[in-house]
């Protein structure tokens, strides 16, 4: 399934390069929620978001004749777009946080109570994991949300992230494993659980 | 996915190792019936993996962020200043009106494109592509057929052999191509279909229909856009389940008619006789039962399921052609007209407060049903280009 995605992905972004409005729109449907929704985990400012959103197609409208071929859409957007809304928001007196900075905010609210159901984790279980969660740092919320919500591969993570890809792998694994953990001291209530189940 | 695969995943006996994997948390995200078979078939074979595999689940499940609400008509009017980076200043300064009007066609044919590409996610069935008078299946060899009926009968044996009206094709089966029929009925067209085990379902106006030519697996599943009726043959060796966008629905030989428009706002199972079990379409997912004469309505905004007691009448007499109603609203029966004769119907804003309650004959000609329900309802209908306007 991936690799007919990509297919179509070198050929969508051909289209637009030749000047398809048709393929434009569609790429441009696609993405902007996509940017839309990262965007706001780094800012709560919805109008800095959406100026980098319109700044980053626009660019590559202008520039559509020189812009060289891609099999992944969006993952191209996204790097671009992350480095525009930094730039933005340095621009920005109010904002003006590095990203490298050990200290910004990924801002991100976990909806586990409506996407887990009690018949598959238990009050107390799901305590747990909202813990562990919250508890991420977040540099590790956002390697998540890139892999999990974004389907992004760990090259694409390190890029976007300016990190090794090690270091996207790293960050992803101690965070998965903080969460198995949380789970752990709970465990004699899990097996209880289980069997109810089966 | 092949055997070689299984034994990759036996090897796995790490909790960790099921979060990271791929295709394990593709199938926890957006489960298919590819996915669930083989998954399915790997906790049968391999039980000792199955507390790591509900534990990885239940992480990868905890991932779900609340997402913030995305303003469409912003993100409409971004990619308008895109396509048109100089217009935009002329027009508006000189040919106001005008411009506003483009702005509007533009955004209305924007949110087309965003609805039919939001819509997309892995199931099989995609938004929008109901285009065409002619009805249509799309045969598991690829090949297409069409049909003109009104109103089409299909049956499909388990020999292989298809009959559509009173033609019988029969359908080589290809081994490496997969077995799912495809049946799309436009609006102002029905179609009942006969599947190979004997279960008969009425499909109505601009729904589309996948089913497997047999049903080889443990399960019958069967994937519905649009509205149907069900008469499952019973069979609890093999459940049957009928699979919406939102909705799973399971079948211990019973009938029941489901509604999941992708226009409208609700999925609403409605129980005639027998047993049902319904719930969302997702892993694991919390179901719950239905008796005859109950109905389950998943809201599609708040993602939420309701039960409710509704008059089964109501919702089995559209297959015998006529459609009643009680206290319903006026906007929601227009809808319906719309599918079932291809007619576009507007109604003016405040509509919606006013209901209607009785029987349409949907033989009558589409003015005479306007006519009643005016009559009714003291509203106005006018005819202009082939369309009707409803005003109050």
């Amino acid at each position: 399934m991936m690799k007919g995605l990509k297919f179509e992905d070198i050929e969508l972004w051909r289209r637009f390069k030749r000047g398809d409005n048709e393929a434009l729109s569609l790429i441009y449907s696609v993405n902007s929620p996509k940017l839309y929704r990262y965007g706001l985990k780094l800012t709560s400012n919805h109008s800095i978001v959406e100026d980098a959103i319109q700044d980053l197609f626009s660019d590559i409208v202008r520039n559509r004749k020189n812009l060289g071929d891609t099999d992944h859409i969006q993952f191209y957007l996204i790097k671009s777009f992350k480095r525009r809304l930094k730039r933005e928001l340095s621009n920005e007196k109010r904002y003006n946080l590095d990203f490298e900075d050990k200290d910004y905010s990924f801002g991100i609210t976990y909806s586990i109570e409506q996407s887990i159901i009690l018949e598959e984790g238990s009050n107390q279980k799901i305590n747990l994991l909202r813990n562990a969660l919250n508890d991420l740092t977040p540099r590790q919320k956002e390697a998540i949300y890139l892999k999990y919500n974004q389907d992004l591969e760990y090259e694409q993570i390190a890029e976007i992230m300016n990190i090794g890809i090690e270091g996207s792998r790293n960050l992803i694994y101690r965070a998965v494993k903080a969460l198995k953990d949380s789970l752990k001291e709970n465990k004699s209530l899990l097996i209880l659980f289980l069997h109810k189940l089966t | 996915m092949a055997i070689t695969d299984k034994e990759k995943y036996l090897k796995y006996d790490s909790t960790e190792e099921f979060i990271l994997d791929k295709y394990f948390y593709t199938w926890v995200l957006y489960p298919n019936e590819e996915q669930n078979l083989f998954w399915n078939s790997f906790i049968d074979q391999y039980p000792g993996k199955s507390n790591l595999i509900r534990e990885a689940a239940l992480i990868i499940k905890s991932f779900q962020p609340i997402e913030p609400e995305v303003p469409e008509y912003k993100l409409n009017l971004i990619l308008h200043k895109i396509l048109n980076p100089e217009k935009t200043i002329i027009l508006s300064r000189y040919r106001g009106v005008k411009y506003a009007a483009a702005l509007a066609i533009f955004l209305a044919i924007g949110s087309l494109i965003w609805v039919s590409v939001s819509k997309e996610n892995r199931f099989p069935i995609q938004a929008g592509i109901m285009t065409g008078m002619k009805g249509r299946i799309i045969l598991a060899n690829g090949s297409t057929r069409e049909f003109d009926t009104e109103k089409t009968s299909i049956k499909q044996s388990s020999s292989g052999h298809l009959t559509i009206n009173n033609d019988t094709l029969e359908i080589k089966a290809d081994k490496s191509s997969s077995d799912i029929n495809k049946v799309m009925i436009p609006y102002g067209k029905r179609s009942e279909i006969m599947l190979a085990d004997g279960t008969h379902i009425w499909l109505n106006s601009g729904s589309q229909l996948s089913y497997p030519t047999e049903f080889k697996s443990d399960s019958r599943e069967v994937y519905l856009s649009g509205e149907a009726f069900f008469d499952v043959k019973p069979n609890p060796e093999k459940p049957f389940y009928v699979i919406t966008r939102d909705v799973r629905i399971k079948v211990l030989g019973t009938s029941f008619n489901v509604s999941s428009y992708d226009e409208d706002n609700t999925c609403q199972t409605v129980l005639i006789k027998g047993r049902v079990s319904a719930g969302k379409n997702q892993l694991f997912a919390k179901t719950i039962d239905l008796i005859p004469g109950e109905r389950m309505t998943y809201d599609k905004k708040n993602r939420s399921i309701t039960k409710d007691k509704v008059d089964i009448k109501f919702h089995e007499s559209w297959i015998s052609g006529y459609l009643l109603f009680d206290n319903e609203p006026i906007t929601e029966i227009y809808k319906k007209l719309e599918r079932y004769y291809n007619k576009n119907i507007e109604t003016e804003k405040g509509l919606d407060k006013i209901s209607f309650s009785g029987k349409l004959d949907l033989k009558d000609r589409l003015e005479d049903v306007l006519e009643n329900i005016s009559f009714a309802s003291a509203v106005k209908v006018q005819e202009r280009n082939g369309s009707y306007i409803i005003k109050k």
